[in-house]
C-alpha cells in the first residue's frame, strides 16, 4: 500500500518523469491500474465547441494518452500475473478503467478466459467497453468465443461494436494478436512521443495488410517521406 | 491528397500511412470501402502494438464514435531522416492541403 502511495505521489508531481524513464521494476499490476484509475480524467476530452474538437479529441497540450499507454505497456509486459486484476478492472465502476481493462486483456490473449470478456460484450453499459471487449475476443480466438461472437452479433445495437464484432469473426488466427502482444510487451517506452521537428523521425518497420513490411530508414535519401497517421473509419 | 502524391512520380516523394488497427480490421474496412487490399498505390500499414503511433505521439488521443484512436497527423521527413514538418489535427476533418503538402515539399533540396 506504501508503495502504491509513493508511485501516486510521484506520478501526479512530476508525470514527466515518471514518463520516458524506463520501464519501472517493482509495480504491481493492481498498482498500475489503480494509479491509472485516479489519473484518468474523462473532462480532458474538453468542452470545447466539437467544431474545435471539444468532446472527442485530447488538447494538444494533454499528456493524460501517455499514462494510457504506459498503464497498457506494463499490464501486457506483465503477461499472466496482468490478467485476475484486469478482470477486476473490467468489473470496475470507472468507464475508463473498464476501457482499459478489455483492450489489454486482447493483448494478453492466451492467458485470458473469454467468459468476463463474452459477458462484458453482452452486458455492458458502455458501447466503448463492448467495442474493446469484442477486439479482444477476437485475439483470444477459439470455437467457444466465435460462437458467443455470432449470437452477439445479432443482438448487438451500436453499429460500431457490431462492426468490430465482425472483425473479430473475420480473424483466421491469432498469430497477428500474438505478434502485436509480443511488439507491445518489448517496447521501449522511453520512445513514447519523440518525433518532433528538427530531429531524427524515430525508425520503425511495419506490415501492410499483405504481410509486406517497410521500414522508415530504407527510404533515406529519398527527397521526403510523407508520413500520415490515419484513422480506419474513414 | 494520398491519389495526389501516389501520382506525383516525378517528386522522389514515398508516401507511407499508419492505421491503428490491424490486419482484421484493415481488411474489412478496405473491403467494405470498395478496395481490393491490392490495389491501394501506398503502404498502409498496420500498428496494431500502437507502439509507431505512441513513438510519434498520437495514440489514444481521439474518440472516433466510441473507439479510441491516433490523432490523424501528417510529417515530412527529409533525405537524412530529419523530421521537417509536423502538423497534428485539432479536429478529425483538420489535415494540410495537397497544396501545403507540395509547398513544404518545395522547401526541401
Amino acid at each position: 500500500m506504501l508503495r502504491l502511495l509513493i508511485l501516486l505521489g510521484i506520478a501526479v508531481s512530476t508525470e514527466a518523469a515518471t514518463l520516458g524513464g524506463g520501464q519501472q521494476e517493482g509495480v504491481t499490476p493492481s498498482e498500475w491500474i489503480a494509479r491509472f484509475t485516479q489519473q484518468w480524467d474523462n473532462s480532458v476530452w474538453g468542452n470545447r465547441p466539437r467544431k474545435e474538437g471539444g468532446g472527442y479529441m485530447l488538447p494538444a497540450d494533454c499528456n493524460l494518452w501517455k499514462l494510457r499507454m504506459e498503464t497498457m505497456q506494463a499490464l501486457v509486459a506483465a503477461g499472466p500475473d496482468a490478467v485476475e486484476p484486469l478482470l477486476e478492472a473490467l468489473r470496475s465502476q470507472d468507464v475508463a478503467t473498464r476501457i482499459l481493462a478489455a483492450q489489454t486483456l486482447g493483448f494478453l490473449g492466451k492467458h485470458v478466459p473469454s467468459k468476463p470478456l463474452v459477458k462484458a460484450l453482452r452486458e455492458d453499459p458502455e458501447a466503448s467497453v463492448r467495442l474493446y471487449a469484442a477486439d479482444a475476443l477476437g485475439m483470444i480466438g477459439g470455437v467457444d468465443v466465435r460462437e458467443s461472437l455470432e449470437l452477439l452479433k445479432e443482438s448487438e445495437k451500436n453499429k460500431d461494436v457490431r462492426k468490430h464484432i465482425m472483425y473479430a469473426l473475420g480473424r483466421k488466427n491469432r498469430d497477428g494478436a500474438a505478434a502485436a502482444a509480443d511488439r507491445l510487451a518489448a517496447w521501449d517506452i522511453s520512445k513514447m512521443d519523440t518525433a518532433h521537428v528538427g530531429r531524427m523521425a524515430p525508425d520503425f518497420e511495419l506490415a501492410t495488410v499483405n504481410g509486406k513490411r517497410y521500414r522508415l530508414s530504407s527510404f533515406r535519401g529519398k527527397k521526403a517521406v510523407v508520413l500520415v497517421f490515419i484513422y480506419g473509419d474513414t | 491528397m494520398r491519389e495526389e502524391l501516389a501520382s506525383r512520380n516525378d517528386l522522389d516523394v514515398q508516401l507511407l500511412a499508419v492505421d491503428p488497427h490491424d490486419e482484421a480490421s484493415a481488411r474489412f474496412l478496405l473491403k467494405e470501402s470498395g478496395f481490393d487490399t491490392s490495389e491501394v498505390h501506398f503502404p498502409l500499414l498496420m500498428d496494431p502494438s500502437l507502439t509507431v503511433s505512441a513513438t510519434y505521439g498520437v495514440a489514444f488521443q481521439m474518440k472516433i464514435h466510441v473507439e479510441w484512436s491516433n490523432r490523424p497527423a501528417t510529417f515530412i521527413i527529409d533525405r537524412s531522416g530529419v523530421i521537417r514538418y509536423a502538423r497534428r489535427a485539432k479536429t478529425f476533418s483538420d489535415r494540410p492541403k495537397p497544396k501545403e503538402i507540395l509547398a513544404e515539399l518545395k522547401k526541401l533540396e
